[in-house]
């Protein structure tokens, strides 16, 4: 596996996010609404592979009681590698420092990665959600 | 290879997309203006060839009037009706002169193919003006830059049917219109010496920058004297003390963890003794810890006042063209701790999309000096609107 490179803080490119979310077969979202969610990160780890944006994971919300991990994302071909994992742990690292004690950190882990979730300290929770059509 | 071979090729890769998208968008909706035109990705030859004696473009041949009035009712290229039915390449060799009637060198070449391609019209309508805005913010044009990019690409096109090289053209034209004002080089003055202050955080390429652009003043016969006023950081300090000697230029340096100022200081008064023309000094970028930098910048400019009351001459802010709409709040910041007078734009290579340049001519007009695509010494180079814009939107010329 060839070195990554990590950043903690910027938000990825609106066109290479768009391309790995693409990858990771995602929905496809409007460019618009990707630069204003991007805009609106509270923060954002991102792994790069030379130029290429291949993991990446953000943490939205207000910043005092409510945060969320969103856009937790690894490419297919780079995965089993435990770069998920090391996302991960920047993330919830980040929380850990920056937001209060009392926040609450919620995400909505696809069917499968919950192992993930779970060794990060997150807990099966009732919950919903929607997308707006 | 030469600059501009870099930016292009380099920009092609990264823009692609927003080429293809273009492409995408006119056909989506839109319709063959000529009812028998070949399959789609015929790249025919055109029937009179220039041959070119020379493939290779001068490093900066001087911009061409791309001719961007759109021509809405006239199919550009007549090629299509000639094409050779046999098997049409799809890109064109290197080595042969491929003769675009209109080729402005490389480029032409490379996009070349997407030119001939049967033209297909589109109306310019609220959806496509939509679809256009969102290909722009995915070339990092953010969000505002595009809506406006998108309202002047609309004014006096609007409900005409347009082909991809037309939007191109218009777009094109647009951004260069953008960019024309902000392309301007450090300006040199007569006064010795000139202080450039360079400003910007770690990591985007500041030192570099600065070896480069002491280099270029070098070989172009102007004496420089660098101060590695990054005193915190060894690293910065050796890869100068590297670009110095390469370069034949002075670099003044002081033990780590030692006040910038004060190096700064002392550089003046070498680069004074010695009659030289430019007195470059490296700054710290540590942005997490705001108040210290802020601090240690006003104590370099207090202090090089001390000499020269109307220093520093320029402060230039280098920015890493991939941290993408990030690049707009380090200008915000850094103009509040220095008074920043130009921008370097450095590794716009790789995936960015270069639309943030864009971005930022369009919210804050600051004078773009140079533009970096790689490591080398001549992979920094002036900005030229002209070109940016027609590789940005891989126009052909």
């Amino acid at each position: 596996m060839s070195a990554l490179t990590w950043k903690e803080g910027d938000t990825p490119i609106v066109g290479e996010f768009l391309e790995l979310r693409q990858s990771c077969e995602l929905d496809r979202l409007n460019a618009g609404a990707a630069a204003k969610g991007l805009a609106g990160s509270l923060h954002c780890v991102t792994a790069k592979s030379g130029v290429r944006l291949v993991a990446m994971g953000r943490i939205v919300g207000d910043g005092g009681m409510a945060a969320m991990l969103v856009d937790l994302m690894v490419e297919p071909n780079m995965r089993g590698q435990g770069i998920g994992r090391e996302v991960m742990e920047r993330l919830v690292a980040w929380c850990r420092e920056e937001l209060p004690r009392s926040c609450s950190i919620s995400a909505i882990p696809v069917p499968g990665s919950y192992s993930l979730y779970k060794g990060a300290g997150f807990e099966i929770r009732g919950g919903m959600a929607f997308s707006l059509p | 290879m030469s600059f501009f071979n870099k930016l292009k090729s380099k920009l092609f890769k990264s823009s692609s997309q927003l080429e293809e998208g273009l492409d995408a968008i006119v056909e989506e909706g839109g319709a063959l203006s000529e009812p028998d035109a070949p399959e789609p990705p015929a790249a025919p030859e055109p029937p009179k060839p220039e041959p070119r004696p020379d493939p290779a473009p001068e490093p900066f041949p001087a911009p061409q009037d791309p001719d961007p009035t759109p021509r809405p009712q006239e199919v550009p290229d007549p090629a299509p009706s000639e094409v050779p039915q046999g098997p049409v390449p799809v890109e064109i060799p290197d080595d042969t002169p491929p003769g675009q009637p209109n080729t402005g060198g490389l480029l032409g070449r490379v996009f070349g193919r997407q030119s001939a391609a049967p033209v297909v019209r589109r109306p310019l309508d609220d959806d496509m003006l939509e679809s256009l805005e969102d290909l722009l913010i995915t070339a990092d044009m953010g969000v505002q830059t595009a809506a406006r990019v998108t309202a002047n690409l609309a004014e006096g096109r609007y409900g005409r049917r347009v082909s991809t090289q037309e939007i191109k053209e218009a777009l094109a034209e647009e951004i260069a219109r953008i960019m024309e004002p902000v392309a301007r080089p450090l300006p040199l003055y007569a006064k010795k010496p000139q202080v450039v202050l360079v400003v910007g955080v770690n990591g985007s390429g500041k030192t570099t920058t600065i070896g480069k652009l002491a280099s270029q003043f070098n070989a172009a016969g102007k004496s420089v004297v660098i101060a590695a006023g990054d005193t915190f950081r060894a690293a910065a300090v050796e890869q100068l003390q590297v670009w110095g000697d390469r370069a034949g230029v002075p670099v003044m340096t002081a033990p780590q963890g030692t006040d910038p100022a004060s190096l700064a200081y002392d550089a003046h008064k070498k680069a004074e003794e010695d009659g030289a023309d430019l007195l470059m000094i490296d700054t710290a970028g540590r942005l997490q810890n705001r108040a210290d930098l802020m601090e240690e910048l006003a104590k370099i400019i207090r202090v090089i006042r001390k000499r020269d009351e109307t220093a520093p001459h320029n402060t230039v802010l280098v920015l890493d063209a991939t941290t993408g709409q990030n690049a707009l709040n380090q200008v915000e910041i850094f103009q509040k701790i220095a008074d920043v007078s130009g921008l370097v734009m450095t590794k716009l290579d790789g995936t960015a999309r270069g639309g943030v340049l864009v971005a930022l001519a369009d919210r804050f007009g600051l004078p773009i000096h140079a533009i970096g695509v790689g490591e080398q010494i001549d992979d920094l180079s002036p900005f030229d609107p002209e070109e940016f814009a027609a590789a940005l939107t891989g126009l052909t010329r």
